[in-house]
């Protein structure tokens, strides 16, 4: 594990944040370091461990990556270091890495050569094309790959197997933020720029604790807070979150309701007045739908349902409608809640009816939940088409075919791809009878556990697992790859806020790792896959290769990426997207001339009912074509599919820690993270804690119709009627009782955006014991939750919605 | 636990859980427009509305039916399951739209509706296959609704009826939006259903119910021999019982009508019960007219004489006009009438053990029915009454 001794600039898991640098209008630069060892050079990268992608060089000595530091002169962190950031690395060097492949024979996973491997996996693969049908095939791929090997996974799914069953456990993430994105503006891809906090009056986040899971904007934001001119804070949260106890305004609605919610919003400042009408009518769409759809939402409505009261509704409003710029951000909390996308459209539908979009200090982020996540979406191993293109636009999928030199016909371009919970459904149905699954650990991420399990262990579905790690995925895998990960191969990543970095390799694999582009070519070399020429499918060999035919691919689309390379992202550092011969430096901001990516010709997919999810035609689309125009999109309510009742009268939410990221397949094999936050425990409100019998650590039971979880109690930090439980743990492996918190969330997904609901299930809660030493964690855990009691901005581990 | 909750809280005790639920339903109520009382309308025109309007309330309980069995047959497909239930809400909507119309001009009732539904989501449908099926099912239906809507708007505003206009023309839209919904599950299923080699063990495994009461699961296959079967039984052992011949040949189509067509208008209890009544007055009429009284019959002396024919022929004739008047059609009655016709039965104690036998099996069909066609409260097995999905499907 890692080593003790070295050196750090501040001590991240005391601090989260770190010392303050006040300011308004450009951020100052605060260097955060941390080695074990002296480096004898450092490697440009990036931090993969959170969706805000910050800056960071690698230190190595003798093979071996010793230490982190932040770029200083980076755009995104001007030098900082999240916790996760400066102690996740160390997952690299853990004694527990897959250095061979496994294949599995009498039931056992038995070391394998690369050789023999990839040959059962090529066998297999073209037994099933011949037998079953290239649709017998499916990825599912992650937010944790590079953007050169996302781009090689699309070509080779699409144009080799040519399944339409490719989707990244991004769908879990940032699905919703995508779609979002694409019913407002017309295509994918953030608005604004990440330099917009520094010069913003007020701030809006929406079920996004960014102080638990953006640690580096959050202290962006404190350093704003703290500075002149501070913006004015508005927070929806059901849960008290650091960002929640720093708001003006702090809405804590039930799980649940966010529409009602933002509805109610939206009509208050129709009704004042507090509309840019100017705008409205020069830039954007359907309005009317916007006024018909909150008209029934008044705020004593939206008070008896979601429980926030009208007074705070009101205040809310008047910040958010009088403010003269204003940026905005959505995550979790919104896009893995019901109605999803139709919330999220709500947020990007108050900007454009107040104008607030395409100018310093004014936009709105639909942020990603992992790093690499856009690069996913942008190159078309999340369901969407590659390079924001339109799958039912023939000259869109024309123009893939000829770069990719293969006939337009070949691509599955008839049914829109797959998306992740429905990959699962096709797989225990039977049609799914080949996944590779690459990055990423479904059999403790996806909803409703136990029965993804069961299909992953089923006999007539070939798994592939690449990792780099054991993970309870790789344990019920047919063949398991030992995968390079991040400072061990070199490829883009891409940020919320389109910022590209390039991470460099810095270390060679562990034994006989390879980077998953490898294996896709190989595996792609063994099947024998052909252009239209007769020529190999895949022309590169490695990341730079594909680099070069992305930036072909992406060129003229919005993502474009044309007059990038590696020797400037080397040079440079950070460069946003578009990046072209017009703007050779990146560009900041879209849509700054109010024109945004609707047209008939260029938008990236013709939209959909925000309640039902069906899908607008072409004809129907170019019947209306807002041609530049935003499109406001109202959204009426749909009722829940579960709800709380006597058997489970309590609402669960779940979500992430500061310290951990995902499953924990990297941050649990960092002691100090591991430490702070070693595992589960379910918050309840004070005021439910004495009928249910539960003090702080006891042994509470959570159980939801579908299964239950034992963890200890912490009191406190939500509203009543509301428990949370962290995601990040799988069960323990042993007999012990089931800790997983998927185990208890519903299989029911966003009707347009797919994305799984992950919080909101209806719960029952009892007490069973007590926990070990009393605590909800160890002792040092439980030391600075004492502590935080008496200090007014503490530094316990806090959770994202 | 240390003392007991109150099962009865609808809601955690610290949330007003039925304030809630009535705000959130209240927020998708209508907000009519007003009538115009005064606008000169002509006479005529209230019945052909109220001939549409009763059209359309049937077509609008068919399609909420038929959206919850779809609902409830594909559940482990979420997108089906959850998107159909959805879509029934709204169909519930528009029926609660509708009351004030129907205060105002009435309506028809309109049987084809129920034909046209008798037509659809029939047989053993699970897997993708079986999903296609259904949503193209409702296409069929979704379009008719649509086109009454459209011939209502058309007509409100014609008729300057400013209310009804405007309900028409929200349902339209809503209708518009459910077909659009069953286009993109059609686009999206088809791949898979038709590309795909079947693993026909698979996929009935996994489209087995999660719960009991998904009654419309079972395959007819089963579902018909077994309830069939059970409806002769009862009323065969209540005859013996009786002492008296109650089972009759007649009552074995009404046995297979109601097992595999329980939607059919013609399987309805007051179709049986009176259908088979006007087939034994009518063969008695015909065997009177005809003078075939004392003739030899067919079942007992296996001769066929000029009068039975005679008696046969306006028997059938008569029972198809009875059914007409009694809005009773129910094929099986033409076997009674036959059975008199020809003279299996002469006499009133054998015909009251026919009709005993009747009523029996229209008592066991209908609860038959009525389990398979969810006519016991479909909703109220797909949601709790007090949630707001059950409020939202429950509206009328």
């Amino acid at each position: 594990m890692a080593p003790v001794a070295g050196s750090q600039t501040r001590d991240a898991i005391a601090d989260v944040w770190g010392p303050r640098t006040p300011h308004a209008g450009s951020w100052p630069v605060r260097v955060d370091e941390r080695t074990a060892a002296a480096p004898e050079r450092w490697v440009q990268s990036v931090c993969v461990l959170c969706s805000y992608g910050c800056g960071m060089d690698v230190g190595v000595a003798d093979g071996q990556i010793v230490g982190v530091r932040g770029r200083a002169e980076d755009r995104v962190n001007r030098g900082r270091l999240g916790p996760k950031g400066m102690y996740g690395w160390v997952a690299n060097t853990s004694a527990d890495r897959l250095t061979t492949p496994l294949i599995r024979r009498r039931g056992r996973l038995e070391p394998a050569t690369w050789d023999d491997a990839m040959q059962l996996i090529v066998a297999r693969s073209k037994a099933d094309i011949r037998d079953y049908g290239p649709s017998s095939h499916a990825f599912y791929n992650s937010g944790q790959l590079f953007l050169e090997e996302y781009y090689t996974l699309a070509l080779v799914a699409e144009a080799g197997v040519a399944t339409a069953h490719v989707d990244g456990n991004t769908r879990l993430c940032t699905a919703t933020a995508a779609s979002a994105l694409i019913e407002s503006f017309g295509t994918d891809g953030a608005p604004g720029s990440y330099t917009d906090f520094d010069v913003t009056d007020a701030i809006f986040m929406v079920g996004h604790n960014m102080a638990a899971t953006q640690t580096v904007l959050w202290a962006r934001v404190l350093d704003r807070l703290e500075g002149p001119n501070p913006p004015r804070l508005v927070v929806v949260d059901p849960r008290r979150t650091q960002a929640a106890r720093r708001a003006e305004v702090h809405l804590a609605p039930r799980p649940g309701t966010n529409l009602p919610l933002l509805n109610g919003l939206l009509r208050i400042l129709i009704e004042r007045g507090w509309i840019d009408s100017r705008f409205i009518h020069d830039h954007t769409v359907d309005f009317e739908s916007l006024v018909s759809s909150t008209g029934p939402w008044t705020p004593d409505r939206v008070e008896a349902v979601s429980g926030v009261p009208a007074a705070d509704l009101e205040a809310a409003a008047e910040i958010l409608g009088t403010t003269p710029t204003l940026v905005s951000t959505c995550l979790q909390g919104v896009y893995q809640s019901l109605q999803a996308t139709a919330s999220a459209v709500q947020v990007n539908n108050l900007h454009l009816i107040r104008g607030l979009i395409g100018k310093p200090g004014s936009t709105v982020f639909q942020m990603n939940g992992q790093p690499t996540a856009q690069n996913t979406r942008e190159c078309g191993a999340n369901g969407e088409f590659i390079a924001f293109r339109n799958w039912n636009n023939p000259e869109h999928v024309a123009q893939t075919a000829k770069v990719w030199n293969v006939e337009p016909g070949k691509l599955p371009t008839w049914t829109p791809p797959t998306h992740a919970m429905q990959i699962f459904h096709l797989a225990e149905s039977g049609s799914i009878r080949w996944l590779w699954i690459l990055a990423t650990n479904p059999a403790v991420s996806l909803p409703e556990l136990g029965r993804i399990r069961k299909i992953l262990a089923k006999d007539d579905l070939f798994v592939i697992v690449s990792d780099a790690f054991m993970t309870e995925t790789a344990a019920l895998a047919d063949v398991v790859l030992p995968a390079a990960i991040w400072g061990e191969k070199t490829g883009c990543t891409t940020n919320a806020d389109r910022t590209v970095h390039l991470s460099e390799q810095a270390i060679e694999p562990p034994g006989m790792a390879r980077p998953d582009l490898d294996m896709l070519v190989d595996y792609a070399t063994r099947m024998g896959f052909k252009d239209r020429d007769g020529a190999p499918l895949v022309k590169w060999t490695d990341p730079e290769g594909a680099f070069e035919s992305w930036r072909e691919c992406s060129r003229g689309r919005p993502c474009d990426y044309s007059a990038m390379s590696y020797a400037k992202l080397h040079a440079v550092g950070a460069i946003q997207w578009p990046c072209t011969d017009a703007y050779p430096e990146g560009k900041e901001r879209q849509y700054e001339d109010g024109v945004f990516n609707t047209s008939a010709e260029y938008c990236e997919t013709y939209g959909h009912d925000l309640a039902t999810g069906a899908a607008v035609t072409a004809e129907e689309y170019a019947a209306h074509d807002p041609k530049g125009r935003a499109m406001i999109k109202g959204a009426e309510y749909v009722p829940p599919p579960e709800q709380p009742d006597g058997d489970f009268p309590f609402l669960l939410t779940t979500g992430r820690l500061t310290y951990h990221f995902h499953t924990r397949t990297k941050t649990g094999r960092s002691r100090e993270l591991n430490a702070a936050a070693p595992t589960p425990f379910v918050e309840l409100a004070s005021g439910d804690a004495p009928a249910l019998g539960v003090s702080d650590g006891d042994l509470v039971e959570v159980k939801s119709r579908r299964g239950h979880v034992v963890v200890p109690a912490r009191i406190g930090g939500v509203e009543p009627g509301v428990v949370f439980i962290p995601w990040h743990y799988g069960d323990d492996g042993t007999d012990n009782a089931p800790t997983a918190a998927n185990r208890l969330t519903l299989t029911g997904w966003d009707p347009v955006s797919k994305q799984p609901h992950f919080k909101y299930a209806a719960v029952a809660l009892s007490r069973v014991g007590r926990h070990e030493n009393g605590e909800p964690g160890p002792a040092r855990l439980a030391g600075r939750r004492r502590r935080s009691e008496a200090t007014p901005e503490p530094a316990h581990a806090d959770v994202e919605r | 636990m240390t003392e007991p909750r109150d099962d009865r809280v609808p809601w955690h005790p610290a949330v007003d859980g039925k304030k809630a639920i009535d705000a959130a339903v209240a927020a998708t109520a209508y907000d009519p427009v007003e009538a115009a009382p005064d606008a000169p309308r002509p006479a005529g025109a209230k019945k052909s509305v109220a001939r549409y309007l009763g059209q359309v309330v049937e077509l609008e309980v068919h399609l909420r039916e038929a959206l919850i069995l779809v609902a409830e047959r594909h559940e482990r497909n979420y997108e089906v399951a959850q998107n159909a239930t959805t879509l029934a809400t709204w169909s519930s909507e528009h029926l609660a739209w509708l009351v004030p119309l129907t205060d105002r001009y009435g309506r028809l009732g309109d049987p084809r509706p129920a034909l046209l539904r008798s037509a659809l989501f029939s047989g053993t449908r699970f897997g993708s296959v079986g999903e296609l099926a259904d949503v193209t099912d409702l296409a069929v239906l979704v379009q008719k609704v649509q086109l009454t809507w459209m011939i209502l708007r058309q007509g409100g505003r014609e008729l300057h009826d400013a209310e009804l206009t405007d309900v028409a023309s929200r349902a339209h839209d809503h209708a518009r939006r459910q077909l659009a919904w069953v286009t993109t599950m059609v686009e999206h299923i088809s791949p898979d259903a038709l590309a795909v080699v079947p693993d026909r063990r698979g996929q009935l495994l996994s489209s087995l119910p999660q719960r009991p009461t998904s009654i419309s699961s079972i395959p007819d296959l089963v579902w018909g021999p077994a309830t069939a079967a059970i409806q002769l039984l009862i009323t065969g052992v209540l005859g013996l019982v009786a002492g008296s011949p109650w089972l009759v040949p007649s009552l074995g189509p009404t046995a297979v009508l109601v097992a595999l067509m329980p939607a059919h208008p013609t399987a309805r209890a007051w179709n049986t019960f009176a259908g088979h009544l006007g087939g034994l007055l009518a063969g008695f009429a015909a065997v009177w007219l005809a003078g075939a009284a004392g003739a030899p019959t067919v079942m007992g002396d296996h001769v066929l004489v000029a009068s039975r024919v005679l008696a046969a022929t306006i028997a059938i004739a008569l029972t198809i006009l009875a059914g007409a008047v009694l809005r009773a059609s129910h094929p099986p009655a033409a076997a009674t009438t036959l059975l008199v016709a020809l003279g299996g039965i002469q006499t009133a104690d054998q015909a009251l053990a026919l009709m005993a036998g009747v009523v029996v099996i229209t008592v066991v069909g209908e609860g038959l029915r009525g389990i398979r066609m969810h006519r016991l409260a479909p909703a109220e097995r797909l949601a709790p009454r007090d949630s707001i999905v059950g409020r939202l499907l429950h509206r009328i």
